[in-house]
């Protein structure tokens, strides 16, 4: 009786018409919308980009012939791409740990404030605010070797001028330097959500077991909790440190000696109009930044998740 | 080594909050206390000043004979279980039980990468240390677990680790915080028993923090109620039982909690409850408001010819098989319920008619009563003239 009823608002399984998905069949149906966007928007325009890596195709021209991997043979043989590699592995090098460490001890150090805390927030913050295209203008003043601050108070330290943009020993650590300006604010806001979320006990435990002091706290609980946001701040800032380019075209436009991988891209593609030639410098780039990336993945979040 | 530990007069206020108001109690070496109250009742924060965590307002802590007010936690030789365990969660059972001697022991760079492989001494002090913790993880049977993180270990395998980081260190004070909290019902019961165990087996002065009332009255031998920051009682639990000194601590202490009920003293100074007599005297405090509590199992049915104290219509009768708890509305007042708790071979005459009230008694001398401001009124009973007790 009561189970009669209890099912009666159900109608039976047998009466249901239709064709049935096996579950492995609606689970692909599911999955092709994703698929097919993932395809036009990622995959069909990076195999648009091997395939033109591989031809003359300039913007404009008539015919376009096949090169094979001549353009990739043009590119290494080429020292002023070979120096454009060599200047953004030079960058990138600078930037990375330098990004890395100072955010967090900016981030550590504005964590501790208690009142001021929102002051050193936001003067922190204001570089990655403002476009960078606009404050190299004031970086160039800054910097320049006759009127710039900069110098006139190394020349009031006793140290001799220098032409930080024009010498070519001193551009790429320049650009470095402004690059990790506009960085750290966004850095130390990462780190900053990190601190947040550390077990207040796990500094109890620390100070009770003996690891009290700044030091042993920052070895002991501080740093190994803040693992997973190192290795994702260490992923994005690689990613934007590769990707440097304003700072380039606006400061120096690759004067000097200062080439970078995108600046070169730019410059083969946009100016010069050889869509092959910069799309197989865009394959190299391409290149560095899946091996960094997948090795950070791999090496690093196996040994920052517990 | 054995410790003792004294507070005197602590307060503490955070902001304009007062949350510890002159708090002074001694524990004796060797002693089982639990610090017990409802939350925000300051029994946290008093654990996190006697351990250092904290820094009172005014008062002093002292560990055996010695004020330790400024003392580092490290320096005041206490240990303390947290309820969230705190492992640290990147290194092993193992490095997590080693942690306190190794800090200790070693300096600063034969404890970092690399650098720590030139310290010559430094191998011979880990096997001291591997041997200590080995000892500690015996006696908490985890040692098949010291490989293990954190993030590998169930609830109860993780309290383990964290007491035995607690003990490696052989501290002079136990300090626990909730540690049973987070454990689900039966590993709770299962842990009390360890705990208790383990408290026998250091003979070591524990000082142990709980909202739980059962964790309290079992384990411990005194049992300190903090109420609203003010040491509401200190004694032992049954005489926290049997004696309430407030009525924070008679609704606090037992389960299922004391019947509270609403009763006025006449100029006379007999105690009625909604009118009706209950036997009970306070030439004192004549035409006052007074609660008037009796516990479960001493509330019974009135028997046949007795006046009853209370009358209350039946609404549920749970049966729990050793025991039987009767809920009753007060007549007059069904906003009012009362409990009786009859054991399982207890016969009770309801009669079945839940519409009719059903007279309820007890003896006097199983009421408490408090004043307005909840404190105990010592009462008369009736015609036998004996007090409740003397202090």
């Amino acid at each position: 009786m009561t189970i009669a009823s209890a099912s009666a608002p159900f109608p039976p399984a047998a009466k249901r018409q239709g064709f049935r998905l096996s579950g492995e069949a609606l689970g692909t149906l599911f999955a092709v919308p994703a698929l097919l966007l993932i395809t036009a928007l990622i995959l069909a325009p990076l195999v648009c980009l091997l395939a033109l890596s591989l031809t003359d195709y300039e913007i404009g021209a008539v015919s376009i012939r096949w090169l094979g991997l001549g353009n990739f043979e043009k590119a290494l043989s080429d020292p002023v791409f070979r120096r454009s590699i060599g200047n953004t592995l030079l960058y990138v090098a600078l930037v990375l740990p330098g990004g890395v460490f100072l955010g967090l001890l900016v981030a550590v150090l504005v964590h501790g404030r208690k009142r001021s805390r929102g002051f050193y927030e936001v003067a922190y913050f204001l570089p990655v605010t403002s476009t960078l295209i606009a404050m190299a203008a004031v970086w160039q003043f800054l910097l320049h070797p006759k009127l710039g601050p900069i110098n006139s108070a190394l020349k009031s330290l006793g140290f001799a001028e220098r032409a930080f943009i024009s010498e070519p020993e001193l551009l790429i650590p320049t650009l470095a330097a402004i690059g990790l300006w506009n960085l750290i604010g966004f850095n130390m806001v990462l780190f900053l959500a990190g601190l947040a979320a550390i077990p207040r006990d796990l500094y109890d435990a620390a100070e009770i077991d003996g690891a009290g002091g700044p030091v042993n706290r920052f070895l002991t609980v501080t740093w190994p909790q803040l693992a997973p946001t190192t290795m994702f701040v260490a992923v994005t800032t690689s990613i934007t440190s590769f990707k440097v380019f304003d700072t380039v075209a606006v400061l120096t436009r690759g004067r000097d000696g200062s080439e970078v991988l995108l600046y070169a891209i730019y410059l083969e593609g946009f100016q010069y109009f050889k869509m092959g030639y910069s799309a197989a410098l865009t394959v190299i780039f391409l290149v560095f930044m899946l091996v960094f990336s997948v090795f950070q993945a791999f090496q690093l979040d196996r040994r920052v998740h517990y | 080594m054995l410790f003792g530990l004294t507070l005197g007069a602590i307060s503490k206020a955070f902001g304009t909050t007062r949350v510890l108001d002159r708090v002074s109690l001694t524990v004796e070496p060797g002693e089982f206390v639990s610090l017990v109250g409802p939350s925000g009742c300051g029994k946290s924060t008093l654990l996190r000043i006697i351990a250092g965590l904290e820094r009172q307002d005014d008062g002093t802590v002292s560990i055996g004979s010695r004020v330790v007010d400024a003392l580092s936690p490290r320096q005041r030789n206490i240990a303390m279980v947290f309820q969230n365990y705190a492992l640290y969660p990147h290194m092993s059972a193992f490095e997590n039980i080693a942690l306190p001697l190794s800090v200790g022991r070693l300096s600063l760079p034969e404890r970092l990468p690399l650098l720590k492989y030139l310290s010559p001494r430094r191998a011979r002090i880990m096997r001291e240390i591997a041997n200590e913790v080995e000892a500690v993880a015996g006696q908490l049977k985890i040692e098949a677990l010291l490989a293990r993180k954190p993030g590998q270990l169930s609830g109860g395998q993780r309290q383990r680790v964290a007491l035995a980081r607690a003990m490696v260190r052989q501290p002079s004070l136990f300090l626990m915080d909730e540690p049973l909290s987070n454990l689900d019902a039966q590993l709770r019961v299962h842990m009390r028993d360890e705990l208790t165990d383990l408290h026998a087996r250091l003979g070591a002065t524990f000082v142990y923090v709980t909202h739980d009332q059962i964790e309290a009255m079992t384990m411990s031998s005194r049992v300190a109620m903090l109420d609203q920051g003010r040491l509401a009682q200190f004694g032992t639990p049954i005489e926290l039982y049997d004696r309430p000194a407030t009525l924070a601590v008679a609704t606090f202490i037992g389960s299922p909690a004391i019947n509270v009920l609403a009763a006025h003293s006449d100029a006379r100074g007999a105690v009625a409850i909604a009118g009706r007599a209950s036997g009970l005297h306070v030439h004192a405090l004549p035409d006052q408001a007074l609660s008037l509590c009796v516990r479960p199992e001493h509330l019974r049915l009135a028997r046949p010819g007795e006046t009853p104290q209370l009358l209350a219509r039946l609404r549920r009768n749970e049966h729990y098989g050793a025991e039987r708890l009767l809920h009753f509305d007060l007549a007059g007042d069904s906003a009012r319920s009362v409990i009786v708790r009859l054991a399982h071979d207890e016969n009770a005459a309801l009669g079945g008619a839940s519409e009719t009230a059903i007279g309820l008694a007890f003896e006097p001398q199983h009421a408490h009563l408090f004043n307005a401001e909840g404190l105990r009124v010592e009462a008369l009973g009736h015609g036998t003239s004996y007090r409740t007790a003397a202090q």
